[in-house]
């Protein structure tokens, strides 16, 4: 049933919404992840659980995840390990919280033991390029240029939960290698 | 909602002192297809009026030459599994309802664990040939009564193997936390049985931190008598007597006044009917208490005390 006043012609915008954090005070375990740009908040929500039977927390830069790639190898362990039950929080910038949710629920959780706290900055995003079906990290702005096939992009408000991305489309037809720098 | 399919019964079997099994074959048409965890309602012609139960299909999904169900004999029944039981014969032919699924398997799930008590076996016995047809991992716990409601243990056992755990509730009582507790990530719960089966699972495993997303359950209660009532209809100004051992849902049909309706029990929440006035016995596991203000489901509810002003 459409109530909706809202025309058809209404530009249409699909982005993520970040709900206030809930904790789920029956989970066993609660993982928090973050990428290091908020420390404070980081370090709030792990004293808020710590009443809870098991937090664990990995923070990007710290010695033993000093890369995205080393975090995400320690967190594909940490979920082999565990049973349902499990909490995850994930802090930071919005790709970041979207790349860990997508390897979240590459291990089976559901949207439901995900919770994203709202970005400390939606100046990186990933887009995914429509024409090569690549998702890359790109600078916020309306055009990029994907690093795989050289397609210049527009960005489109419309996102996609299970890739964590924006769409990215083909910003001239008529020449799309053309009007970017590299 | 007139989606109604005629079928003859091929065999009809007891296969414990409470349990009988009916097949059902076509008349003419095939069988529509169903997914594992569908019903069908049967139509049951008893002398005064035909009831409508719905049953579980217990074959595998992709069999359309036949419909297999299993009717537990209810004690306090209202006519309907009495006369399965009793008065159905090899050859009746008899309407079904198509089927719908209101207990689908979880497409994503990494890993099925079934939790069935007594005769809450027959979705999992569609369920269990699907999930091997697919090669999914799962594992199916059966609590049953020796003798009454074990029907399916043996060739189950044969089907399963080591993914079947059978409890007898006399010599091994279902003892659900090492169940719970260390399932992988990914995994759905299903639960089909008695309702303080399906509460008591439902509660350990929130306690163990699942979310309601992961579980799954299936309540088998019907419609249940009550006190006679009398309703009125706002927009037709009809009036209708409702009777004992029949339903408010039953009795507006009876009446050619005819409402979507799925599960007949109360569960299912598609035949939600505003009431405009008038005192309810809510009996649904399905309205909010909020939206019990002015809304009802008549497959299980019934009015009592002032008289019942339906929104119809």
């Amino acid at each position: 049933m459409a109530n909706s006043t809202a025309s058809p012609h209404a530009p249409f915008k699909s982005v993520p919404y970040y709900p206030p954090m809930a904790i789920n005070p029956d989970a066993r375990c609660h993982l928090v992840i973050s990428d290091g740009s908020d420390l404070p908040r980081t370090q709030a929500l792990v004293s808020r659980l710590a009443q809870t039977p098991r937090v664990d927390s990995l923070v990007l830069g710290a010695s033993d995840t000093p890369s995205l790639q080393r975090l995400l190898q320690v967190l594909a362990q940490w979920f082999a390990g565990l049973h349902v039950g499990v909490q995850l929080h994930v802090l930071g910038s919005e790709a970041f919280l979207w790349t860990i949710h997508a390897q979240a629920t590459a291990h089976g959780l559901s949207n439901e033991e995900i919770s994203l706290c709202s970005p400390t900055d939606a100046m990186q995003r990933l887009v995914y390029c429509v024409h090569c079906a690549n998702v890359h990290s790109h600078p916020l702005a309306d055009a990029v240029k994907c690093p795989a096939c050289a397609v210049a992009l527009e960005v489109r408000e419309h996102f996609s939960r299970r890739l964590g991305a924006y769409l990215g489309v083909c910003r001239n037809a008529d020449a799309p290698y053309s009007g970017l720098p590299a | 909602m007139n989606d109604v399919i005629q079928v003859r019964v091929h065999a009809a079997l007891n296969i414990t002192p409470v349990i009988r099994e009916i097949t059902f074959e076509p008349v003419d048409t095939a069988l529509p297809a169903y997914s594992a965890g569908s019903h069908v309602q049967v139509h049951i012609p008893l002398a005064q009026r035909t009831l409508r139960n719905a049953y579980s299909l217990l074959n595998a999904p992709a069999d359309r030459t036949a419909y297999r169900i299993a009717v537990r004999l209810q004690e306090h029944s209202r006519g309907g599994s009495r006369y399965l039981h009793e008065n159905l014969k090899v050859g009746d032919v008899l309407n079904l309802s198509r089927p719908a699924n209101l207990f689908p398997i979880h497409t994503l799930g990494r890993h099925h664990i079934l939790i069935a008590g007594g005769i809450g076996i027959t979705p999992f016995l569609a369920y269990s040939e699907h999930l091997l047809r697919e090669g999914a991992s799962f594992e199916l716990h059966y609590a049953y009564r020796s003798g009454l409601t074990d029907a399916y243990v043996q060739p189950l056992a044969e089907r399963l193997g080591d993914r079947l755990h059978a409890y007898d509730s006399l010599e091994r009582p279902l003892n659900l936390a090492p169940i719970l507790s260390n399932q992988p990530l990914g995994s759905h719960l299903y639960i089909c049985g008695p309702q303080r089966l399906l509460a008591s699972v439902r509660e350990q495993a929130s306690a163990l931190g699942w979310p309601d997303g992961r579980i799954h359950w299936e309540a088998f209660s019907s419609a249940e008598p009550g006190l006679p009532f009398s309703v009125e209809l706002a927009q037709s100004g009809r009036r209708i007597e409702v009777g004992a051992d029949q339903s408010l849902l039953e009795a507006l049909e009876a009446n050619a006044v005819e409402i979507p309706n799925l599960c007949r029990g109360g569960v299912c929440g598609q035949c939600v009917t505003r009431y405009v006035k008038g005192d309810v016995t809510h009996r649904d596991h399905f309205l909010a208490a909020n939206e019990r203000a002015d809304r009802l489901m008549p497959c299980v509810s019934r009015g009592c005390g002032s008289s019942l002003v339906l929104d119809l």
